[in-house]
């Protein structure tokens, strides 16, 4: 591979540095296997800068290798790093052509060792899914109004003080009750499954916050640890998972009756907000009374509408209006008898005109003789007379005795 | 059209005794009341009659009256305990549900 320096300067392929920087820029960037390579080392000589970006050299026992850290990547890295941390790196190798070094541009960073937890992540979901633990129905209900919120995270933090801030400002004499746990690290299992246990049998608790800042998926494991998760489970009262940032998820969330975001969200969660509820009340109350006063004047209303009958008011009325009654009667009966009187006497009189006019006794005064037989029998008809029959004939001052010549029986009756 | 309250209902109207009328509810009493009146106030009762439902009628009006008067005594004395109420410590050993 050698060329003769003067062929190569005849030929003119002397490269410059650039040139030559250009074209080894362009084999490692073209190059399929160094373009999106995890690399797993441990981070050293690490630089934040002010801008974001962070600098560092990852570093084995037997090469070094340095790496860049755009801010934008940085913000999206969930993985705090610092020196002597083992992580394993994504990018792609680039060459920085002024100093001549050729560098990672990390995409993502992750602790190393993390494929191990992920498939123990997945291997528990697994399991406990297929036991139906993350079945809805297992969900309980979160009460309305806890008598007491049970906590169970590390009592150092901004954890425990969030959730007590959030619910103190909901609900301030709201009672809580922390069982200080390790949420990290050897004994951190034990600790927070007996802080569940321990809570779930307090009768001063309703619900039960299982909670723990954010972290890396190492910092979050106890949560994904299968004892705790079934102490989640197996608690008969209601349990809200807040592990985490909004980003994690853990077993425990799966498992949970309730997941919050945050802590403070959780403490959102479990209890009402105490001035809402007490206005609520006086609304009701103000209703209530409302109601009973509207009741009250309707009764009362109705009970005057009755009380103003005449007859209550003024009893004197029940006689004054009969007495009234009884003199209008009087009136009319005076009137009545006046009338039928009156029409009676009329009738007396034509009658007594007539009684008049019928009398025989005039009749007899006006010339008319009245005969009667030995009988004593009124002689109306000639026939039947006899001759020599005697007759009484009666005159208007007094009577006489008669005997019959001879009847003559008229043809026709006299008019 | 014949009267909406025959003999017989008047004398039952009138039968109350003043220890029935003084154990009578609001709604009972005023009932009875609204009754009385219609009845004294239509055509044709014996004015007997319309007295006793007078005096039938005066005691449960007294009635009515004094239930009212008492159930807003005790409405005003709800209110009273109800405003004055302190408010208490959230005790967890009595059930806040």
């Amino acid at each position: 591979m050698k060329r003769p320096f003067a062929a190569a300067e005849a030929a003119g392929k002397i490269l410059s540095v650039g040139e030559l920087t250009s074209h080894i820029k362009t084999l490692l960037e073209d190059d399929e296997v160094l373009s999106g390579v995890w690399v797993q080392g441990e981070i050293s000589n690490l630089v934040k800068a002010a801008s974001g970006h962070a600098y560092f050299t990852l570093k084995d026992d037997k090469a070094v290798v340095k790496a860049a850290l755009w801010a934008g990547v940085r913000r999206q890295v969930k993985t705090e790093f610092k020196n002597g941390d083992k992580v394993a790196v994504c990018g792609s190798v680039s060459v920085y052509e002024p100093r001549g070094e050729y560098q990672i541009i990390v995409s993502d960073l992750r602790p190393a060792g993390i494929g191990a937890l992920y498939e123990a992540f997945e291997k528990l979901k697994q399991k406990l899914a297929a036991e139906g633990l993350f079945d809805p129905a297992r969900k309980l209900p979160l009460p309305f109004l806890p008598r007491g919120v049970g906590i169970v995270t590390s009592p150092k933090g901004a954890v425990v003080q969030d959730i007590f801030r959030v619910v103190r400002r909901r609900f301030p004499n709201m009672p809580l009750y922390l069982v200080p746990a390790k949420v990290q690290g050897e004994g951190a299992v034990s600790e927070v499954v007996a802080g569940i246990r321990l809570l779930d049998a307090d009768p001063r608790v309703d619900v039960i916050i299982v909670a723990r800042g954010g972290g890396s998926l190492e910092d979050l494991w106890t949560f994904n640890e299968e004892a705790v998760c079934r102490a989640i489970a197996a608690a008969v009262k209601p349990v809200v998972s807040a592990v985490g940032h909004e980003t994690d998820t853990t077993i425990a969330d799966f498992v949970a009756d309730r997941r919050a975001a945050t802590p403070s969200v959780a403490g959102e969660l479990v209890v009402p907000v105490k001035d809402d509820l007490v206005r609520r009340i006086q609304d009701r109350t103000g209703r209530l009374h409302r109601a009973v006063e509207t009741a009250l004047a309707l009764a009362r209303q109705r009970l005057r509408k009755a009380q103003a009958c005449r007859f209550l008011q003024k009893p004197a009325q029940l006689i004054a209006e009969r007495r009234l009654k009884v003199l209008n009667l009087a009136r009319d009966v005076e009137l009545l008898a006046a009338r039928r009187f009156e029409a009676r006497r009329h009738g007396f009189q034509v009658l007594a005109a007539r009684l008049t006019a019928l009398n025989p006794r005039s009749l007899l005064r006006r010339g008319f003789i009245m005969a009667t037989d030995e009988s004593g029998a009124v002689v109306s008809s000639v026939r039947g007379l006899r001759a020599g029959q005697p007759l009484h004939l009666a005159f208007a001052d007094g009577r006489a005795g008669a005997r019959v010549e001879e009847p003559i029986e008229c043809q026709e009756e006299p008019s | 059209m014949s009267p909406k309250f025959s003999v017989q209902d008047l004398e039952a109207l009138t039968a109350l005794t003043a220890e029935q009328i003084g154990g009578m509810g609001y709604e009972t009493a005023m009932a009875r009341l609204e009754q009385v009146v219609e009845a004294l106030e239509q055509e044709g009762t014996p004015l007997q009659m319309g007295l006793k439902l007078y005096e039938v009628g005066s005691a449960l009006s007294k009635r009515c009256g004094a239930v009212l008067d008492a159930t807003e005594a005790r409405m005003v004395q709800i209110r009273g305990d109800l405003e004055n109420r302190k408010e208490e410590p959230f005790d967890p050993g009595k059930d806040g549900r």
